[in-house]
């Protein structure tokens, strides 16, 4: 269902900013990634492939792109060791492991929250150096699992509810210094990781059936959100969770 | 760096505070702009330091008054011919302990903080679906955390946060989105005009006001909430109480 107001888009000014986004080549990442260099900043993304080349449905050519696996502790350590300045951290990157293969457990807490943190982690300094007008920040993307349990994905469940409060703790420590680190909560988007359930016809309308809004929501839609909370429009906003999700929370089926 | 240009934004409590910031804003983003509020004189002067444009509109109301309300909307909606925006921002407060908060006093308070979103929103939203426009209705943290000596106000606030989430389920299907903004102290006339009971226990006070961010918000803080929760950025939001407290509610 079509539900756009007559606006435009925000003109948001990240002019001369440098945002890291990870798991940036498709998806909500990928849709940030565009509106974050769309507002004029310098955009770093991440994928687990060598090379941008790679992805071949989309061209990446406009970011600076890393390899990244949320696996691998040297991986991180060394993206961490590879960013000179960074004004906005985008912890997007995640996942289940895909409904055929689900991550073990283990896996997917190392994957959805232990790397989160260890990204903060390492890029904390480059953070608390930043200038940017807007005050630096960091940007989690939790999930609706954070909010209800899935049968299929335990680890992921458990790690995406305790990425909302590891950003409340990450504001709490980091407020006074003026670094600000807030949660995205998107509903049901059509991505790559949801792609097997967005295209299930049965699912997919029982999705809709729930959602208030009757629709399933779009990556640029998190996007927005993301923006906002890393913009100047939001720099009192700090340890809360967006939840962009066309009303699904609202109700209690 | 919004366009609101062609949309009609209703504003209830704009003759000071966040209600005017948020007018003066809109008003500077492109919308047309009705100002309400009690004091007349106040939104006039309002309009006067904008310019009299003829986006603007100032009206007079009585929150504690449902005929009030209701005219109050009809007349906004029959001088620019449509609404997009509703945004509920009139409200008092003050503080009174448990035992002796005289029941006029706690009346008066959900009367304007609360019952006067039903009768507003009730009349505008007509229109608000005709437009596929939106809400915002202004909460408080107190709607989301006990305060001393708060019994009426966080109840009032937290029935905000109750009444936001409703609308928004049901007239999300007719393209109606609504949401709250929970904030921490803002220095506004409320905030400075609040009184705590003479004898009141001040350690429990003094544990409030030490939580972070308390009481340091600007208006332009919660007034860029409210423009993104009016704004498609937000075209996917609705039933969220946003909270804009620099932590408070975090620890």
């Amino acid at each position: 269902m079509a539900n756009s107001l007559p606006t435009g888009r925000a003109a948001y000014d990240f002019n001369g900013l440098k945002v890291l986004v990870t798991g940036g080549t498709a998806g909500i990442g990928l849709a940030t990634a565009q509106y974050f260099a769309d507002a004029g900043a310098t955009v770093t993304i991440t994928g687990t492939r060598e090379a941008p080349q790679q992805y071949s449905d989309e061209d990446l050519g406009r970011f600076d792109y890393r390899q990244l696996s949320l696996l691998s502790r040297d991986s991180i350590d060394a993206l961490c060791a590879s960013v000179d300045a960074l004004d906005v951290l985008v912890n997007n990157a995640g996942g289940t492991g895909g409904a055929q293969t689900p991550y073990a457990f283990e896996e997917s807490v190392q994957v959805n929250l232990n790397a989160v943190w260890q990204l903060c982690q390492g890029l904390l300094p480059r953070l608390h150096e930043a200038s940017a007008p807007c005050g630096a920040s960091i940007v989690n993307v939790a999930s609706e699992m954070s909010l209800y349990a899935s049968p299929w994905f335990p680890g992921y469940g458990a790690a995406k509810a305790a990425v909302v409060q590891l950003t409340k703790t990450l504001a709490a420590q980091h407020g006074a210094a003026g670094l600000r680190c807030n949660a995205v909560l998107p509903g049901s988007i059509p991505t790559r990781m949801t792609r097997s359930f967005a295209d299930d016809e049965a699912i997919h309308d029982a999705v809709c059936q729930r959602t208030p809004q009757q629709r399933w929501g779009d990556p640029a839609e998190i996007a927005s959100a993301v923006l906002f909370l890393a913009s100047a429009e939001a720099s009192f906003v700090n340890g809360h969770t967006l939840v962009v999700d066309g009303g699904y929370s609202i109700t209690d089926a | 760096m919004y366009d609101f240009s062609g949309q009609v934004v209703l504003v209830t409590g704009a003759a000071s505070g966040i209600g005017r910031a948020s007018a003066e804003r809109f008003f500077a983003e492109g919308a047309s702009v009705v100002l309400a509020d009690r004091n007349l004189e106040g939104v006039q002067s309002v309009a006067r330091e904008l310019g009299q444009d003829e986006r603007l509109h100032c009206l007079g109301f009585d929150a504690i008054d449902r005929a009030s309300c209701i005219d109050m909307v009809n007349d906004a909606l029959g001088h620019f011919g449509r609404l997009d925006v509703l945004c509920n921002i009139a409200g008092i407060a003050g503080g009174w302990r448990l035992e002796d908060m005289p029941p006029a006093d706690w009346q008066r308070m959900i009367d304007i903080n609360l019952n006067s979103l039903f009768h507003i929103t009730q009349a505008a939203i007509p229109a608000l679906v005709e437009s596929r426009g939106n809400v915002i209705n202004m909460s408080s943290a107190s709607g989301k955390q006990g305060q001393p000596y708060g019994t009426c106000y966080c109840a009032s606030k937290a029935g905000v946060i109750g009444f936001s989430k409703a609308v928004a389920a049901e007239f999300a299907s007719r393209g109606v989105r609504s949401n709250a903004i929970c904030p921490g102290g803002v220095k506004t006339p409320i905030y400075d005009n609040y009184t705590f009971p003479e004898n009141a226990e001040m350690a429990l006070i003094d544990r409030m006001r030490s939580l972070p961010g308390f009481g340091e918000a600007e208006v332009s803080d919660i007034t860029a909430m409210i423009l993104f929760l009016a704004s498609s950025e937000a075209r996917f939001v609705t039933g969220v109480a946003f909270d804009v407290d620099g932590g408070q509610l975090a620890l």
